[in-house]
């Protein structure tokens, strides 16, 4: 089965960004334009990764953060931010909290996409 | 005319006290003041000494007669008893030819006038006796005078003296002739040494102010007014000083501290302004990093379908360079504004590394040009925010390489050393150099002199702002087709951090 990616941003450009990037990869990837709607897919499908925005109208990336480590606390979730200052502080007491996350910056182009998604799905297998 | 005004009034009444025991005598002196035109004689007879004592200590005489054959006065002693009773009262003394030598002891002691009373007669009499009441009133008068003279100069002399502002007379050469205590004091001289002496600064009618050197260290400064005035025949500078080291001090603290409450407004207003662009411009910048994602991905996406071949690949190609350099500057802008560095934590670094790291990135630049470092023995590392660090140098040293453009010797050197407790970095280049104009507004937001597209006029001031934020300073010195040195100082211990609580540090201390 293919690995899910999940993408987490009310930016359409974001959005579409990764969808090309990821065009020929196989993954099967997912969007959606709000924090509410992200956390619909997590409950619904088992995701290996998720790409989440930080700046969004409704609940906003830290809170759609927690809410999904609640569901999962195993899935890699990386913030893409151009860190802005008003969400960093709150990412800042979400990882206090014991949140896991990981931070990227913003923009980011197609090659360093794949390269991150390569690294965190495909995983030399453990030998037992 | 003459002989009306010797006359006297008759109304004129003179109290005289005759002493003497020889009635004949008495009678005689009598009857000769009887016939006086001028004035009015009330004789009061005394026959022996005591007597007339008594008399001078009842009532006010006017004038003493006394008749030394008959008077009871047989020496200079009894002489004196007289005199002592009667003070201010003009003696005048009648004897015969052998009297003389008493009488003369007498004139010696006060006595106004010795009569011969064989030669004695009316008018003789009473004009010696209005002589001798004449000198009496002079002399008292002149003792009088003298007297107010003497308490007059006394006072001048106190008020001289006691005269809070220190008071000197120089002539026209320039020679002291008179000092008070306090211009001694002030002056730090005595009296010896400047009187006589020349002054030694210059004496104009302008208010100037005099510096004091102290023989045993030290200094002050004497304001010095003056008059021109005469003085023994001669005009002369009339110099009063006054000490005003304190009020000059005073003066001085208010006007720094006029002067810093200038600086810190305007800094205010520039910190204000410079808050107010940070925003803008953080939230422009915000707003351009989704689109900037969008064109570089499709850009990529474009690329990654055509064939190399199409005319097409390289102009995808150029939309994927000038959207990456959109998005430097967007990040340049965004430290610019300050929300990425305050993330960035203090950690203990060495500037070498730091220095190693820049010039590993800028290695494709260096070719031709010979860039050298050198780093003194026992150079301490810093605290400090890394990445803003690095921007600092990558800043000053492309700026550097930039200026090198086109000149003869193309070289950049750095110099890394203690500087007390600081770090000082030199960054010095062989370039073209600030003309003195610009060198003012280097550090200014949006200043360039590159061409369009090759500065945003950005990189000073953000290396300014990030040495700031590490309590450090960043100097420039420039020759206009010599050379540029930049000087940064870092301090060695976390003082940007007690910076950012309490008051700004003072990188001189």
């Amino acid at each position: 089965m293919r690995k899910q990616i999940l993408v987490i941003d009310d930016d359409k450009a974001v959005r579409k960004s990764f969808l090309l990037a990821f065009e020929d990869a196989d993954y099967a990837v997912d969007t959606a334009e709000s924090g509410e709607k992200g956390i619909e897919k997590v409950q619904d499908t088992k995701v290996g990764l998720i790409f989440l925005d930080l700046k969004m109208p409704g609940i906003d990336g830290v809170e759609t953060l927690r809410r999904i480590r609640k569901l999962d606390s195993d899935v890699p979730i990386y913030i893409v931010t151009a860190f802005h200052k008003a969400f960093l502080d709150k990412l800042g007491a979400a990882a206090e909290d014991g949140l896991n996350f990981e931070i990227i910056s913003k923009p980011i182009g197609a090659d360093k996409i794949n390269l991150l998604a390569r690294s965190v799905l495909e995983k030399p297998v453990e030998v037992q | 005319m003459q002989q009306f005004a010797i006359q006297k009034p008759k109304s004129e009444v003179i109290k005289v006290l005759l002493i003497g025991d020889n009635h004949e005598d008495i009678s005689f002196i009598d009857e000769m003041l009887a016939k006086a035109t001028n004035a009015y004689f009330d004789i009061k007879p005394a026959t022996q000494l005591s007597a007339g004592l008594k008399c001078l200590a009842q009532e006010k005489i006017d004038i003493i007669l006394l008749d030394l054959p008959t008077s009871g006065i047989h020496g200079i002693a009894d002489f004196d008893r007289l005199q002592a009773q009667a003070v201010g009262v003009p003696v005048v003394v009648l004897g015969g030819v052998n009297d003389e030598v008493l009488a003369a002891s007498a004139l010696q002691k006060g006595a106004q006038d010795y009569l011969i009373k064989s030669q004695l007669d009316s008018n003789l009499l009473e004009r010696s006796i209005h002589y001798v009441m004449e000198r009496q009133r002079i002399q008292a008068e002149l003792e009088h005078r003298t007297h107010e003279w003497q308490s007059l100069l006394y006072s001048l002399d106190n008020i001289i003296k006691k005269n809070p502002d220190g008071i000197i007379i120089v002539n026209r050469k320039g020679i002291v002739f008179f000092v008070n205590p306090v211009a001694e004091s002030l002056l730090h001289r005595r009296s010896d040494e400047l009187i006589g002496e020349m002054f030694g600064f210059p004496v104009t009618s302008e208010r100037t102010n005099l510096d004091i050197i102290h023989k045993g260290g030290g200094s002050s400064t004497v304001e010095m007014h003056v008059v021109e005035m005469e003085w023994k025949g001669e005009i002369v500078y009339l110099a009063s000083l006054r000490d005003i080291t304190e009020r000059k001090e005073a003066q001085e603290a208010l006007q720094k501290a006029y002067s810093d409450l200038q600086e810190s407004q305007v800094q205010l207003i520039q910190l204000a302004k410079m808050s107010a662009v940070g925003t803008l411009v953080a939230g422009v910048a915000h707003e351009l990093n989704n689109p900037m994602m969008g064109i570089l991905n499709y850009s990529q996406y474009c690329l990654k379908h055509t064939s190399e071949d199409d005319k097409l690949y390289p102009v995808l190609q150029d939309i994927q360079q000038e959207t990456q350099r959109c998005i430097d500057i967007v990040k340049n802008l965004l430290t610019f504004s300050r929300t990425e560095r305050e993330e960035e934590s203090y950690q203990k670094k060495s500037c070498t590394v730091i220095l190693e790291r820049v010039l590993k990135l800028l290695s494709y630049r260096t070719v031709q040009q010979s860039v050298t470092y050198h780093t003194a023995d026992g150079t301490p590392e810093v605290w400090m925010k890394a990445n803003g660090i690095q921007q600092v140098f990558l800043n000053l040293i492309s700026n550097a390489l930039d200026a090198l453009d086109g000149r003869e010797k193309e070289e950049v050197h750095i110099d890394i050393r203690r500087n007390g407790d600081f770090v000082q970095v030199t960054i010095s280049d062989t370039g073209v150099g600030i003309s003195p104009e610009n060198i003012q507004n280097i550090f200014d937001s949006f200043f360039t002199t590159k061409p369009v597209g090759q500065g945003t006029g950005l990189g000073l001031s953000i290396s300014h702002s990030i040495i700031e934020e590490h309590g450090g300073e960043i100097t420039c010195e420039s020759e206009s087709g010599i050379g540029t040195e930049f000087k940064v100082l870092l301090p060695i211990d976390r003082r940007a951090k007690r910076r950012d609580q309490n008051e700004k540090a003072n990188p001189s201390n």
